[in-house]
């Protein structure tokens, strides 16, 4: 018992970063009907940007968790300036593309930068180990917890209650209809862009804190890539509890299969579900009028 | 055109006509490794060993009177850019032989292009069973083979934890393959307990899965066939579940940089290697040296790559220097695979080739994490 207790903790704790990084694929998926295919690369970049101001100036590590999403909020919005606002208008295709070519860009930009030797993030979290109920979890673990619940609860009011969230949907179902309705589609893009990275940061830095600041960070918003497919593409919230299904699934799979099939796993659950749900668990029908 | 060959023949020998890469005052020799990418922390490190004898062997006059020129490619450690990088190095540079072609794919890569040309190489970071069974003549792999290795590490683990229950994590590549065979032979050899063999997918960052099953099975030693950052992450892992198993690793993971990363959780790992220390004994007489032909930045990227980087070149060195001043490729082949207990200062044991064996298999030295003093101490 105290076997799969452990195992489903660490699955969540793991899940609850894959969770984050679903969120920002989402987020911008519901606002532009794009996959941002260089997330990953983008969580990195924040992750560098912060650890050089951390190097410079030392400060605690809760404090990352502020300036991080600020980071990012900034690399959403020179990013959508620069890169996304001119495809405005382009086919979703295009704009994948362009997605893909800045992930290119940024794993080079990072090595020429920073070069490429792995090193830890220069704020700790602290390494004691916290025992709950004979579970042991690192303090970065928790804090991941935490702000996978804020960024949830943050996700649900804006998308809820505020205007911008209404908008978001409405560009995300339909551009040019969305435009005529006096919407402005620019001002959405680069709110989920910087929402986006924002976010983005938040799981970069929790996840460079457990493991290392290296050019292949990229590669944990790969791995999150099928959370958001699992939860569905075009759920904030579905996405962050299908980060949590992924992890879970992942560490059972070790746990009580063979290791060596733990990391498709999250494959194997996207096929599953998309033959039963093709837009993921909590991803919106869609329902055309005949 | 034939009754005219003999004479060409003589005008070139008179002229001073040499074998590619050499001329009357120097020897070029070229190598590729990652300067730059994830790879790089090996390759940086590789080059500026390199370096080092290269610089050490001019300053004393250079090998039988010629001096050393070193061309140096970055191949990112992607095997398709090897490829290009070592056409290079032998068609445009022109040099006499290849001291480093990254890791094992893309010296596989390379080497039916030097073979072909019936070049000199060395494979000084990977010494990989792929590398040196079939054996090819012109590769000569310094080090001590993965799985020989693990099985030597596993019996001296064993010596030391009488009545361990044994498990190892491994890669699902080639060098995960050596370390599961070199494991199970000892395993088999001694009669020791084993609990399992968990096998991962390359890259994986996540081994939660893996240490919990570890401490579910019992395993008292665990044997970790990562590289890096799966060293690291398990060591970290461990500390957390509460496995209070020894944990084993070999040489490739045994950077400066680990024993950051790791923090805490490193302490008490036990490592193996056939290369020392820059911190200590033959190794720290040789940064002192380095100190000369380095910068202050360089020297802070040497690692155990740059110690096995210097012992290739200087056994290149000693290889063409026993050719004298007629220094042909087939010369230092025939040269290389005659090494007889090469001295390398104490930084590894001696070095020996036969004409059948293209593997030194250096003994191997082993070490414990001290992490009060972020150093590994050797363990008599």
């Amino acid at each position: 018992m105290q076997f799969l207790a452990d195992l489903i903790v660490s699955g969540l704790a793991a899940g609850a970063i894959y969770g984050l990084f679903g969120m920002a694929y989402a987020a911008i998926y519901k606002a532009t009907g794009v996959v941002n295919f260089a997330q990953g690369e983008v969580a990195m970049l924040i992750v560098y940007l912060t650890a050089s101001v951390f190097t410079r100036i030392p400060l605690p590590f809760w404090s990352a968790l502020l300036i991080a999403p600020l980071i990012g909020i900034a690399t959403g919005l020179v990013l959508d300036r620069l890169v996304i606002r001119p495809m405005v208008g382009r086919p979703a295709f295009a704009i994948v593309m362009v997605t893909i070519g800045l992930a290119v860009m940024i794993r080079a930009l990072i090595v020429l930068a920073w070069g490429s030797e792995p090193r830890e993030f220069p704020a700790r979290a602290g390494e004691a180990v916290l025992k709950f109920g004979g579970v042991g979890l690192y303090p970065v673990q928790l804090l991941a917890f935490a702000v996978l619940a804020v960024a949830i609860a943050a996700a649900w009011a804006l998308l809820r209650f505020s205007r911008m969230g209404l908008a978001m949907r409405a560009t995300a179902i339909d551009e040019r209809t969305a435009t005529l309705m006096g919407i402005d589609v620019r001002r959405v893009a680069a709110i989920a862009w910087a929402a986006s990275a924002g976010v983005s940061a938040l799981a970069g830095v929790l996840f460079a804190s457990t493991t290392y600041v290296g050019p292949d960070l990229f590669q944990a918003g790969l791995k999150a890539f099928p959370a958001t497919i699992v939860g569905g593409l075009d759920s904030v919230i579905g996405s962050a509890i299908g980060g949590l299904i992924l992890g879970v699934v992942e560490n059972l799979t070790g746990g009580y299969g063979d290791t060596a099939l733990k990391e498709i796993a999250g494959f194997v659950a996207i096929v599953a579900v998309l033959m039963i749900r093709p837009t993921g668990l909590f991803g919106a029908r869609d329902v055309e009028r005949l | 055109m034939r009754r005219f060959l003999p004479a060409v023949l003589a005008v070139a020998l008179a002229t001073g006509a040499h074998a590619q890469g050499v001329t009357d005052t120097e020897i070029k020799i070229g190598g590729s490794t990652a300067l730059t990418g994830p790879g790089a922390l090996v390759g940086i490190a590789h080059d500026l060993g390199e370096k080092i004898a290269t610089a050490e062997i001019n300053a004393a006059g250079g090998i039988n009177g010629r001096k050393v020129v070193r061309v140096f490619e970055d191949d990112g450690y992607v095997p398709a850019r090897t490829v290009t990088s070592v056409r290079k190095l032998l068609d445009v540079d022109k040099v006499l032989a290849i001291t480093a072609s990254s890791g094992t794919a893309s010296t596989l890569a390379a080497l039916p292009m030097m073979e072909e040309q019936g070049v000199p190489a060395l494979q000084t970071a990977a010494p990989n069973t792929v590398m040196f069974s079939p054996m090819h003549k012109t590769l000569f792999v310094v080090g001590r083979a993965y799985g020989p290795g693990t099985t030597d590490f596993v019996k001296f683990l064993a010596a030391r934890k009488p009545g361990a229950k044994f498990l190892a994590i491994v890669q699902d590549d080639d060098y995960g393959d050596d370390v599961q065979s070199g494991y199970e032979k000892a395993i088999g050899d001694l009669k020791l307990t084993t609990v399992g063999v968990l096998r991962y997918k390359r890259g994986q960052k996540d081994f939660a899965a893996e240490v919990l099953k570890a401490k579910q099975l019992g395993a008292t030693v665990i044997v970790s066939g990562g590289i890096i950052a799966e060293n690291v992450t398990i060591a970290k892992e461990a500390r957390r579940v509460g496995l209070e198993a020894e944990i084993a690793m070999l040489w490739s993971g045994r950077l400066p940089q680990t024993i950051d990363l790791m923090g805490e959780a490193g302490n008490g790992i036990i490592a193996a290697d056939y290369v020392g220390d820059f911190d200590e004994g033959p190794g720290k007489a040789l940064f002192e040296k380095a100190r000369a032909y380095l910068t202050p930045e360089e020297l802070t990227k040497l690692n155990r790559y740059s110690l096995t980087g210097y012992v290739g070149a200087r056994l290149l060195f000693d290889a063409i220097g026993r050719c004298g001043r007629e220094v042909t490729r087939a010369c230092v082949v025939a040269k290389l695979e005659t090494t007889s207990n090469l001295d390398m200062a104490g930084l590894t044991s001696p070095i020996s080739f036969t004409p059948d064996s293209r593997i030194s298999d250096l003994k191997l030295r082993y070490t414990i994490l001290d992490w009060s003093k972020k150093a590994w101490v050797p363990i008599n």
